[in-house]
């Protein structure tokens, strides 16, 4: 996992770069196929063999049509503060460990994967107050504090895993875990985690920012078209980062028997991806109040709790 | 400081085309104000044009949710004019078609109730599809899934096959399996009863002062429904309980048309069981309408979604003056006095659960 | 929470209750009201469904027949309810409503049918 030549540097990126778009890809399809099974219809079906090629089709149509601007919309910052976003979720996805000798191996992953994931709620605000729409403002206001109020969770559960492994190196977190995975050991943990991870992935029942039913989608309003394209790319790829911290830190990573590791990581990531997908299809959406609530005086203590355990029971 | 917000015409929850101007202090709601109108259609001028069994197809297009409820109060107004009386077996019929139209227009309300809450059509499609089933019943009876244009003067204008009973009941063990897993879906969702619970509280003396009826004034612990008190059909030989809750709350209101759907399936058991022999039609259409004999004519339902009244003015062979008064056009004006002081997300729980139709509210 | 999500997932079995329109069709009754259909022989002219008719789709034109020339209806179907007064009234029963719903065109002046075309 150290990098020796600049060969080696430029295959380690463009095999990253390929698995990324491979996630992407294969789980905006299996996202729309779940999605209709559970509400009784088909689903994409008329493109390709079980409807695979719908989305490359809809991407391909997104990227064709005209960048319309708003009047009132600040020019610069509205054109290039996406492709930032965009940049950040696809840097701290190389910042992970993958097997096979793919990936960076870095002695402090833990710590740089979230101070540079805090810098995401200060681009989303950028996004939708640039915009210069009554609407897109009062969606990026709330999805800043909504950031504010779950990431201290977040961290936490994440420094108990840290307390117990005694480093900040992803690598060495997922080989402590070769007899018995976290999940087990710190259910609580484990629970914090997941819910704190939905509300940074924005995805139901914490998605405010895009609430369908009431603004009307939210920042996305009025994004040209090839925006939106890029906006879909970005929410995927958040949700591939998100899948694999909870499959690296509690799941195991890459270790099981008889397959190779990328593919045991691979099935863990789609097993998580899976459960985050029927969780949409169940729930309605929570009111803004009542999500801090839930935030500061539920998953708050949870996790204060989960560090007293994990220090009492299990460190020396 | 005051914001002002237009949800505007065109909005994915607002069933229909409803403007709202609502004034904002922050996040809490201090004014709202409806702009309607957007789908008049003149219903009542257009009737005062035709002869009488011309416009049972128009008022059937005053709610496109439960048709064939509106088509039967327009239908005994005249009959009531002219004098005519349905027989027994005819009064059965009209019952049992009726009580199947409110449990399939009370499908469609918790569908959208649900997409308004934000759980993208997940609920949406199940709902649809158990309302599909009664509306294939119902194609087989009449001829057509949406406008039926079946009441004719003293009857029916087809009546049930013969294999309608088994059908039907079949159809309603189904349902009764259903309602119990809808019930385990919604109330045992805590993010569900968290924003239903204590929103949009309306108490018994407000509701009785303005106006509202049907579930959102039985959700108010008003003990008053059309069915037991101006009794109509053969509710009382049915035994027929009005559902009653006393919270006043969204979550009230859910639980009043739930209980309703229950009734009813009860409603066409035994509506079944004691059904007499005989003839249900009715009087086919002519170009010339028998001789009418009242002048003036009111007549009250209890429509799906609240009471529906209608004063009806007669000439020799159309209707002189025509009133209706609408459910939903009453439920409409008491938002003001229950969103005030509710928060902005609250708006679409409490307008969902008033079960608007907006072709209802401009006629 | 748990029991919603069992009942999401019992639903992944259930069979699709959506048809893939062109190729698979629904059955319909016998009583279907779709479009008119009429039989010029039996047809005696006496204008009653241009009577009856509460949106003014049926008007009275001049057609060719093999008895001679004599007036036929003709049906406008931007106009038409489907309500079915025009088949009750009608005293030969020669205008009836088949099952046909699918009727399409391009250009909005191929909507007014002539008699001949009520097939």
């Amino acid at each position: 996992m150290l990098i020796s030549s600049v060969e080696e540097l430029i295959f380690e990126v463009i095999a990253i770069f390929i698995l990324i778009v491979f996630f992407d890809y294969t789980f905006g399809w299996l996202e729309r196929k779940t999605i209709a099974k559970a509400q009784l219809r088909h689903g994409p079906t008329y493109l390709g063999k079980f409807g695979v090629l719908q989305n490359l089709a809809d991407i391909l149509k997104l990227l064709t049509k005209e960048n319309v601007m708003p009047k009132n919309a600040d020019k610069l910052v509205f054109s290039t503060v996406p492709l930032l976003l965009l940049a950040l979720f696809i840097f701290l996805v190389y910042l992970l460990p993958f097997p096979n000798s793919l990936g960076i191996d870095i002695s402090i992953g833990l710590l740089a994967i979230f101070v540079l994931l805090s810098f995401s709620p200060l681009l989303i605000f950028l996004t939708g107050a640039a915009s210069g729409n009554k609407f897109s403002l009062i969606s990026a206001q709330r999805s800043v504090i909504m950031s504010l109020a779950y990431e201290v969770p977040l961290i936490l559960s994440v420094a108990a895993v840290a307390l117990y492994t005694g480093s900040f190196n992803i690598a060495n977190i997922v080989y402590s875990q070769a007899r018995i995975p976290f999940i087990v050991l710190m259910p609580i943990g484990f629970f914090v985690f997941f819910i704190a991870m939905l509300a940074e992935l924005e995805r139901p029942p914490f998605d405010l920012r895009e609430a369908d039913s009431e603004l009307i989608a939210g920042w996305l309003v009025d994004v040209g078209a090839p925006y939106y394209a890029m906006a879909l790319f970005v929410d995927y790829t958040r949700m591939f980062l998100g899948s694999l911290l909870i499959s690296l830190l509690f799941l195991g990573g890459w270790l099981g028997p008889y397959l190779p590791g990328l593919i045991w990581l691979l099935i863990k990531v789609f097993v998580v991806a899976f459960v985050i997908v029927i969780i949409r299809a169940t729930t309605v959406r929570m009111r803004l109040d009542r999500l801090m609530r839930f935030g500061w005086f539920w998953l708050l203590p949870l996790a204060v709790l989960n560090i007293i355990f994990t220090f009492i029971f299990f460190v020396k | 400081m005051l914001t002002k917000i237009n949800v505007g015409p065109i909005h994915p929850s607002t069933h229909g085309v409803l403007r709202l101007v609502v004034t904002l202090d922050g996040d809490t709601i201090v004014d709202v104000e409806p702009h309607i109108g957007f789908l008049h259609r003149g219903v009542e001028k257009l009737a005062e044009n035709r002869m009488y069994m011309q416009s049972e197809s128009y008022m059937e297009k005053i709610d496109y949710v439960a048709p064939m409820a509106y088509s039967d109060l327009y239908v005994a107004a005249v009959e009531e004019a002219m004098g005519i009386h349905p027989n027994e077996r005819a009064k059965y019929v009209r019952l049992i078609l009726l009580e199947f139209q409110r449990i399939a227009s009370h499908l469609l309300w918790l569908g959208t109730f649900c997409n308004d809450l934000g759980l993208m059509f997940t609920m949406f499609t199940w709902t649809l599809k158990d309302r599909d089933l009664i509306l294939n019943l119902l194609q087989d009876v009449t001829g057509s899934r949406m406008f039926y244009v079946n009441m004719r003067l003293g009857g029916v204008s087809i009546d049930l096959p013969p294999n309608f009973e088994e059908h039907a009941n079949k159809l309603l063990d189904y349902l009764e399996k259903r309602f119990k897993e809808y019930e385990i879906f919604l109330e045992k969702n805590p993010v569900f009863i968290e924003r239903t619970k204590g929103v949009g509280v309306l108490k018994k003396e407000d509701a009785i002062a303005l106006g509202v009826t049907g579930p959102v004034l039985r959700a108010s612990g008003v003990n008053f429904d059309v069915r037991r008190d101006y009794a109509y059909y053969v509710y009382e030989k049915l035994h027929f309980i009005p559902q009653i809750q006393t919270k006043g709350d969204s979550f009230a209101r859910y639980k009043v048309r739930m209980q309703e759907m229950k009734e009813s399936i009860k409603l066409i058991r035994s509506a079944l069981k004691l059904m007499p022999e005989g003839d249900a039609l009715g009087m086919p259409i002519k170009l010339i309408s028998p001789p009418v004999k009242e002048k003036e004519v009111i007549v009250r339902r209890e429509l799906p979604r609240g009471e529906g009244m209608i004063f009806m003015v007669t000439d020799k062979q159309r209707p002189y003056r025509l009133s209706l008064r609408t459910p939903a056009f009453i439920n409409l004006s008491a938002l003001k006095y229950i969103a005030k002081g509710a928060s902005y997300a609250d708006l679409f729980s409490i307008l969902g659960s008033l079960d608007l139709v907006m072709a209802d509210v401009d006629k | 929470m748990l029991k919603p999500i069992i009942e999401t997932i019992k639903a992944l079995g259930k069979e699709r209750f959506t048809t893939t329109f062109p190729e698979e069709k629904e059955r319909q009754p016998d009583n279907y009201r779709g479009l008119h259909r009429l039989d010029v022989e039996t047809c005696i002219s006496c204008g009653a469904c241009e009577r009856i008719c509460p949106n003014r789709t049926i008007t009275m034109v001049d057609a060719n027949t093999s008895k001679g020339r004599r007036k036929l209806p003709q049906i406008d179907i931007e106009r038409c309810l489907f309500c079915g007064l025009c088949e009750e009234v009608c005293p030969t029963r020669a205008l009836t409503l088949t099952k046909n719903y699918e009727y399409t065109e391009f250009d909005r002046r191929h909507f007014i049918r002539r008699p001949e075309e009520l097939r």
